[in-house]
């Protein structure tokens, strides 16, 4: 996929995210970290492979966690491609 | 293009040990067991569109992911065969490879140690030691070591899909091509896989025995790794040190010191399973604990001079072989055969010098090790 964009990243994390938790989706934003919502690491790599798929980018689940927020995780996916 | 994951070692997923006095009791604490990855790839498995049954058998006969009774069982089974009390079985296995490698040596000028020396010394005597002979040498050896990248932590799905692919080759080559050689008529040695498939284990299958062949296999890679890093230590040491690297006493007096600073294992992972508090280290129950140990054993840089002083340096002093019910099952075998082969080497080129002065460091790869360690012979 073309012209990355960091809203679109956000948006496809933010619902993967409440699929694999129980947190309403409106609880997350773009400031959220993924240590706040409580990620495990399994659900980190999960997503990361989702993200792959989703977007044809690498992503490297210790970036996730090394990411401060989910603007960050966008940026930095952005960055890698 | 993809960011190198072992660049920026700080972040919250992990509690990064530092210092030995700690790392010493994490390893000894039973609160603290391998990680659970046989766990993590089922539910991966389960979760997304990988078959991983091959990394799931490999990572269930890896020691150091395995605990309780099958752990026990399966060390005491391997140490009866490659073990430091079956070292009169076994050690002309060993002197053989060095001595093949040395003369081999001498058909050149200019040599690679690493390429030349570490490398086929630990391919041939692992390769006898446990029964493997693969058909296809060069796919065989571009694939093991990418079995020490099981180890990394919160390894990509990409990543998982390529070694699942890549092991379940390897697998299949282990089994077609068992290594039953004529050494037990040599010296009544039977290679690991043999004796494994003769006296089988109670709930342990075919299977099983060669994926553990093909693990510590892979996991022997170390062998060559710090045999390299021990030798360019040697090297750049000053000239009275060098000259002392010939003589077998000197060699096993100061060889935990020379393993210590020149391990090529990056770190030892322990989950927690419990709150705990280390000294300064607030540890969380299930946190991923990663002992440090380049940080531990040599402030960071294992490529840094080392300090050849007095202090006197025993087994139980580092780490590089871990410690307590996971400590290396094969480092009997390891440091006899780094024993030999620095004393063989240097009695045979005491005038060895490196000739490029620029580190040929493994990059991407959280292993300490050089990827060549160009020398002269002779001055």
């Amino acid at each position: 996929m073309n012209n990355l964009k960091e809203n679109d990243i956000i948006e496809f994390v933010r619902l993967k995210i409440v699929e694999r938790t129980d947190i309403d989706i409106d609880d997350i934003t773009e400031e959220s970290s993924l240590e706040e919502i409580g990620l495990g690491s399994l659900d980190v790599v999960l997503i990361s492979g989702e993200i792959e798929d989703e977007f044809k980018v690498e992503v490297d689940p210790m970036m996730m966690f090394e990411s401060k927020t989910l603007k960050e995780v966008a940026s930095r996916v952005i960055a890698s491609k | 293009m993809s960011e190198n994951r072992n660049a920026n070692k700080s972040h919250k997923a992990f509690v990064y040990i530092n210092d030995i006095k700690t790392a010493m009791e994490i390893s000894m604490d039973n609160h603290f067991g391998p990680p659970r990855m046989k766990q993590h790839l089922l539910e991966i498995d389960a979760q997304s569109n990988l078959d991983l049954s091959t990394l799931i058998l490999i990572v269930e006969n890896a020691l150091f992911f395995m605990s309780g009774e099958r752990h026990a069982i399966l060390k005491q089974r391997i140490l009866r065969i490659i073990g430091p009390a079956k070292k009169r079985k076994w050690d002309y296995i060993i002197e053989e490879a060095i001595s093949e490698s040395i003369s081999n040596l001498s058909a050149t000028k200019q040599i690679d140690l690493i390429a030349d020396f570490t490398y086929p010394i630990y391919r041939n005597a692992t390769q006898r030691l446990l029964g493997i002979s693969p058909e296809n040498p060069q796919i065989f050896e571009y694939w093991v070591p990418k079995l020490q990248e099981l180890l990394e932590p919160l390894l990509p799905l990409r990543t998982l899909g390529k070694m699942e692919e890549a092991f379940k080759s390897l697998l299949q080559e282990v089994k077609r091509n068992r290594n039953t050689n004529t050494d037990m008529k040599k010296n009544e040695f039977i290679p690991l896989i043999d004796d494994l498939i003769k006296n089988p284990i109670k709930n342990f299958t075919d299977d099983d025995y060669y994926a553990v062949i093909l693990v510590l296999y892979g996991a022997s890679l170390n062998i060559s790794q710090t045999l390299g890093n021990i030798l360019f230590q040697l090297l750049k040491a000053p000239e009275e040190i060098k000259k002392m690297a010939s003589n077998p006493k000197w060699v096993n007096r100061n060889l935990e010191r020379l393993i210590k600073s020149a391990g090529s294992a990056p770190y030892v992972h322990r989950v927690s399973s419990d709150d705990a508090r280390y000294g300064d280290y607030k540890i969380k129950k299930n946190d991923n604990v990663l002992l440090d140990l380049p940080q531990i054993h040599t402030g960071g840089c294992p490529f840094q001079q080392l300090d050849w002083g007095e202090e006197k340096i025993g087994r139980n002093d580092h780490l590089a072989f871990g410690r307590g019910i996971h400590y290396c099952v094969g480092a009997g075998f390891a440091r006899h055969l780094m024993e030999r082969a620095i004393v063989m080497l240097f009695v045979e080129y005491p005038d060895l010098v490196i000739v490029e002065q620029t580190l040929d460091i493994v990059e991407n790869n959280p292993i300490v090790a050089l990827n060549s360690l160009k020398c002269k012979l002779n001055e």
